[in-house]
């Protein structure tokens, strides 16, 4: 049962991770065209501004993901050993 | 087994947490409140990864701080059922007294005696309500403190925060009562001396309590395995210091579980015995216990593991058989085929690295099996020169362990490697024989031990004292959940309250 279960989080999993990805060209297009618009009004363009900024983090935090995770069980480990070895 | 599987399932929770917020970062919605969410996921989602990292750490320093007290919870968990008893007995005590005095055929005397046991009565339901909330907490701890934790973070990765509060909670309804309960000894003590009663009338001062579990044994489990992951089946595990060996058994899958007797602190040789070889290979492993055990949770009450993975040049092979050679196995087929009531075992070993020419080759098989060939291949590489057998014991099974020497010819040896072709047949209801019996990795008898403790605990109750020693423990129980129960619940709003969201801030 917890292996089906396991199943349908990693696929969720994947499929969020690739809506994401498709999500970063349809952000990241948008804002250029939001900020490229050719109408004198300063807020649509600084939304557009906002959404291409939120694209590129959003895609680097997307890029680092397993990254940033492995780091943090680097981390814990290190804690582990340290915690463990004393006490 | 329930921990591993929860922490599998918080594991993927927390990267579907991360990768959630992500998306969320990703909407092309300038809305700021919806923008906002999404840091907050992907840091629940990293905190929720560092718990899991730090599961078994968090536990270990629950049980650290746990062992300061002197006490453990097993000793907390015998003296309480030892209460329970008594009144039990009491409450016996005062229906036979009723049964004798309703033979007398005078007046009501059952009523005198009611009337007379009202006191010890109140006392009675006092004893049995705080002695029943204290077992069922600390059962429920002894039990299932691994399961509550890794149940609590898994709850704990849900995105969106659904279901925080309530692994927050679990995670602290387990460290913190884990390490609080062995101190209740102590805050017994202090209210039953405010009573006037000294502490040799208490049953934590029997000292037949006090040589049950103590924090210096240190019971573990692992697996064996060959270098290819093969187990085999009901092999002995061997720890061995200067004065004592104590041999564990391998159940069919290889877990063995060093629990009964647990090793106590020291430093040990451990080694595998199987079919007549005493494999010493990795070269005699010198194990420090517990230093270089690992601390795990994954079975609840075998708090460390020590897997024993054997070096490439020992093989385990089927269905009960061993093969301690002098070249590396790099690969390993096995074909069965029936012939009669027989069925015939092929082995071929793909073996490399060898330094000298000479093949040295010892192989235990039950004497119930018949090998019938032992070939190097392709015949051009070289062959055996001598084969002896030898018949040993082992555990009280008959086996045969042949010595097998070769001559290869390293100069003719293709692809770094040639072949060991070993054929053997055994009968085709042949049973895995157990060399120390019935094998089981949970330590059932530890429950046992408590039940013998019990009756002694229940001797030495000394009821003139029980109505100040009720009130005085009843108060002591509640008094005392209701400090642990303050303490859980400010752990859990620390855990789950405050996130540290200094990690990733990207929004202005």
């Amino acid at each position: 049962m917890a292996q089906g279960i396991t199943e349908l989080i990693s696929q969720l999993t994947q499929q969020v991770v690739s809506a994401a990805w498709g999500l970063f060209l349809l952000t990241w297009s948008l804002g250029w065209i939001l900020r490229g618009a050719p109408i004198p009004f300063l807020r649509v363009k600084r939304a557009g501004q906002d959404l291409v900024e939120d694209a590129v983090w959003a895609a680097f935090w997307l890029a680092v993901g397993s990254t940033i995770f492995a780091a943090v069980s680097y981390i814990a480990n290190t804690i582990s050993s340290s915690v463990t070895g004393v006490g | 087994m329930l921990v591993s599987q929860l922490l599998a399932i918080a594991t993927q929770l927390a990267v579907l947490t991360y990768y959630t917020g992500v998306l969320i970062y990703m909407l092309p919605i300038p809305l700021k409140r919806l923008k906002r969410l999404a840091p907050h996921l992907m840091v629940d989602g990293l905190y929720a990864a560092l718990l899991i990292g730090l599961f078994s750490t968090l536990l270990y320093v629950s049980d650290y701080i746990g062992s300061l007290s002197g006490y453990t919870l097993m000793d907390v968990l015998v003296t309480t059922q030892g209460y329970f008893r008594g009144v039990l007995e009491l409450y016996y005590m005062k229906k036979m007294y009723e049964l004798l005095m309703s033979a007398i055929p005078i007046g009501k005397p059952s009523l005198a005696i009611s009337i007379i046991f009202i006191p010890l009565m109140v006392v009675y339901t006092f004893i049995v309500s705080a002695s029943l909330s204290l077992l069922s907490i600390v059962l429920s701890v002894i039990n299932l403190k691994a399961e509550l934790m890794a149940l609590g973070v898994a709850l704990y990765a849900v995105p969106l925060r659904l279901a925080r509060s309530a692994g927050a909670s679990l995670i602290a309804f387990a460290l913190v009562v884990n390490a609080a309960l062995p101190f209740f000894p102590h805050w017994m003590k202090m209210i039953l001396s405010s009573v006037g009663l000294s502490e040799k009338e208490l049953f934590w001062e029997n000292e037949t309590l006090t040589t049950y579990p103590t924090p210096s044994l240190h019971p573990f489990w692992g697996r064996v395995t060959d270098s290819l992951g093969d187990a085999p089946k009901y092999a002995v595990v061997a720890v061995e210091n200067s004065t004592t060996v104590i041999l564990y058994q391998t159940n069919r899958q290889g877990y063995y579980a060093a629990s009964n007797p647990a090793p106590s602190t020291g430093t040990y040789d451990i080694y595998v015995d199987y079919m007549g070889l005493k494999i010493t290979e990795p070269p005699l492993m010198r194990v420090r216990v517990p230093a270089d055990l690992e601390p795990t949770y994954e079975a609840t009450i075998l708090p460390y593991r020590f897997d024993i993975k054997l070096s490439s040049i020992v093989k385990f092979l089927e269905p009960q058989a061993i093969l301690w050679t002098n070249c590396a196995i790099e690969d390993a087929e096995h074909y069965i085929a029936p012939d009669g009531d027989r069925i015939v075992h092929s082995n071929v070993l793909k073996c490399t690295f060898m330094i000298s020419p000479e093949l040295h080759a010892m192989m235990g098989l039950p004497s119930a099996c018949r090998l019938r060939s032992f070939l190097i291949q392709p015949p051009s590489v070289g062959g055996v020169t001598r084969a002896t057998l030898e018949q040993r014991d082992w555990h009280g099974l008959q086996v045969d362990v042949y010595s097998i020497v070769g001559l290869v010819n390293l100069t003719k040896i293709e692809n770094g490697g040639f072949t060991l072709r070993i054929d053997y047949d055994c009968p085709r209801n042949y049973v895995p024989y157990q060399p120390l019996g019935v094998s089981s990795l949970e330590p059932d008898s530890l429950y046992a031990q408590v039940t013998a403790e019990l009756e002694k605990s229940v001797e030495k109750a000394d009821m003139m004292n029980i109505i100040p020693f009720g009130i005085a423990f009843s108060l002591s129980v509640f008094s005392f959940l209701t400090i642990v129960m303050l303490i859980v619940r400010d752990t859990a709003r620390l855990i789950g309250a405050y996130s540290p969201s200094i990690v990733i801030e990207p929004l202005r």
